[in-house]
């Protein structure tokens, strides 16, 4: 039998938890759902097990977590890790794999807090065994203690690059070198946030240490660097890139890649979110007001898989999400919520007040990403940037169209990892911002569910929805 | 042979459990993904790309990529995603033996092949 709550959290990372832990406190019931087995989504990972030596490595950053989890575990509010939603829909029905088993749910609210995940850009060679996503090296230092050894490169753009770079510096592992394809000259857009950035000098002073850590290290640090390629036959042997005029070649073990950090969106494309491009950023997010109303009025986005805007930022929205949901189920009054959203929405500017100013140094530029017509884009089904062009070549204008004659997009990660680039390919192609070819459509199950699990499932009705599988069922 | 490219923090003596990995008895850590566990012992490969043929190694440790993908107790499963357990049965087939075991799928069905028009999409607040 199907379940049916007041809300339904899908995920339990900053934005998650305190959503959850808000309504759960005000006694309502609340079920919070994680794919991942330990709640603190990727920034507070393993946060209820980490040892006080991680702790400390991580810093504030991260130790904050532990007052949200532990408000989290005391609120009340129903957790389920190892849990996928597989589907959305927008009358707040979703459908969720655990432990070999699928269930449908159901809720008067259904708040996404989905979060961000690293902005994947092809570069040749990174299929190899070796070339990583710089927030896996993070989430194994996490999680598992783990610590890279050998000749390690970290490559791209992005304070979060400098500041692994800076963990890694504690953690005594040797760097091999940086390269940083942040362009020399900032962005014209960079100097009219800049006053306001000057105003959080905490937030300054982190960022002149990291760097001064980083040169006390002595770890070499090309900037606007262009053209890296992983070299390798069967896994990683060096990094090539491009530096002015020179061309460095580094041996390397291990090359961290990094180019910023975007929403988490697969779900909201789904469940028919109607989507808005952030053109400064490059990326596709849900729309939705303050509070995280998305167009469908039973379901919320919190976090950064709502805008990216950090971990902090994701904590307080996901309470402003949670003081709107409680007003909507009629708990408290609009005059209630905005009395209790007035704090947050300060804590909030104030941690905000950097971000423009950072957002326009390190944001993408089309032509800081040169794709090579052999590199391969669509790693799961081995499609190349060659192939995305000759698709444009041959009349294609929509991205949906481009996978049809490709495949790009149609492997396990559902164009995860392609998207964004098939995207930028075909646009570039054509002269087009990105965002006119559309979005690659994405449909349930949103992670990989045997049939025999969705054949098993009990579905209280026979209701019609969006999805092949169920409707099929009989 | 790829070089080990992690090792364990001096500190961290995590909890051993056994467990078959392509056919031999090996112990991995307790209480980590099969992910990372691998590449604790050096195991960095995770699979051959039905696709290119290739080596792959895991890439995001976050869910995203499946590039973890190894047949976990018959099921083809995300690596960075499974708890290592005492007893499990792991194979990579990275020796080029084919699976067969239950295969675990989203593409391979018509909901996800059916190509329909796209809509276009616009930016706008939501009314
Ligand atoms: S490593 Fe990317 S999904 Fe497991």
């Amino acid at each position: 039998m199907s379940r049916h709550v007041d809300v339904i959290v899908v995920g339990a990372g900053p934005a998650g938890l305190s959503a959850s832990s808000t309504l759960a406190e005000m006694g309502l019931d609340v079920v919070t759902l994680d794919e991942q087995p330990q709640l603190g989504g990727q920034i507070y990972r393993n946060i209820e097990k980490a040892s006080p030596k991680s702790l400390h490595l991580f810093g504030e950053d991260y130790s904050s977590g532990l007052m949200i989890a532990e408000r989290f575990r005391k609120s009340g509010a129903d957790y389920e890790n190892s849990t996928s939603v597989w589907q959305l829909d927008s009358d707040g029905t979703i459908c969720c794999s655990s432990r070999a088993h699928s269930r449908q749910m159901r809720a008067n609210h259904v708040i996404v807090a989905t979060g961000a995940m690293e902005r994947p850009v092809p570069i040749p060679g990174w299929t190899l065994p070796g070339v990583m996503g710089a927030g896996a090296v993070n989430n194994l230092t996490k999680e598992s203690g783990l610590k890279p050894s050998g000749n390690v490169v970290l490559a791209g753009s992005g304070p979060l690059l400098l500041l692994e770079a800076t963990l890694l510096i504690k953690k005594n592992v040797e760097i091999a070198a940086i390269l940083d394809t942040t362009p020399l000259i900032p962005r014209v857009s960079a100097v009219p946030p800049a006053p306001k950035a000057l105003m959080r000098t905490d937030f300054l002073l982190k960022g002149a240490s990291m760097l001064k850590s980083i040169k006390d290290a002595g770890i070499p640090h090309h900037r606007g660097v262009k053209d890296i390629c992983a070299i390798g036959t069967n896994c990683l042997e060096s990094v090539q890139a491009r530096c002015g005029k020179e061309t460095i070649t580094i041996p390397a073990d291990l090359l961290m890649l990094h180019f910023g950090v975007i929403p988490n969106s697969h779900i909201f494309r789904q469940a028919g979110c109607r989507m808005a491009w952030k053109a400064d950023q490059r990326y596709w997010h849900p729309a939705c007001d303050q509070w995280g109303r998305t167009n469908f009025e039973r379901i919320f986005a919190a976090g950064d898989g709502a805008m990216v805007s950090g971990g902090v930022s994701a904590r307080y929205r996901g309470e402003l999400t949670a003081l709107e949901v409680s007003r909507c189920l009629g708990i408290i009054s609009g005059h209630e919520r905005d009395a209790l959203a007035k704090p947050l929405k300060k804590a909030l500017r104030h941690d905000g007040w950097p971000r423009p100013f950072v957002d326009a140094i390190y944001a993408p530029r089309p032509e800081q990403f040169s794709f090579d017509d052999a590199t391969i884009l669509c790693r799961c089904e081995n499609v190349t940037v060659k192939d995305v062009r000759r698709a444009v070549r041959e009349g294609a204008r929509d991205l949906n169209e481009i996978k049809i004659m490709t495949r790009s997009g149609m492997g396990s990660c559902q164009g995860r990892m392609c998207g964004p680039a098939l995207a930028e390919i075909a646009a570039a192609e054509i002269s087009l911002s990105p965002d006119r070819l559309g979005l690659l459509n994405v449909r349930p199950p949103l992670r990989p569910v045997p049939l025999e699990e969705i054949a098993e499932m009990e579905l209280e009705t026979a209701k019609e929805s969006s999805n092949w599988l169920l409707d099929n069922k009989k | 042979m790829p070089n080990s490219i992690f090792k364990y923090d001096s500190e961290i003596t995590p909890q051993m459990v056994k467990v078959m990995l392509d056919g031999r008895e090996i112990s991995l850590p307790a209480e980590m993904s099969v992910a990372a566990g691998l590449l604790g012992q050096g195991e960095i490969i995770s699979r051959i790309s039905p696709s290119s043929k290739r080596a792959c190694s895991p890439h995001c440790l976050m869910g995203v990529c499946y590039e973890c993908i190894m047949e976990i107790n018959g099921i083809n499963r995300q690596a960075c995603m499974t708890k290592v357990e005492e007893g499990m049965v792991i194979n990579r087939h990275i020796d080029g033996s084919d699976f067969n075991g239950k295969y675990e799928s989203t593409e391979k069905t018509e909901a996800n092949v059916n190509y329909e028009m796209p809509k276009p999409l616009k930016e706008g607040e939501p009314s």
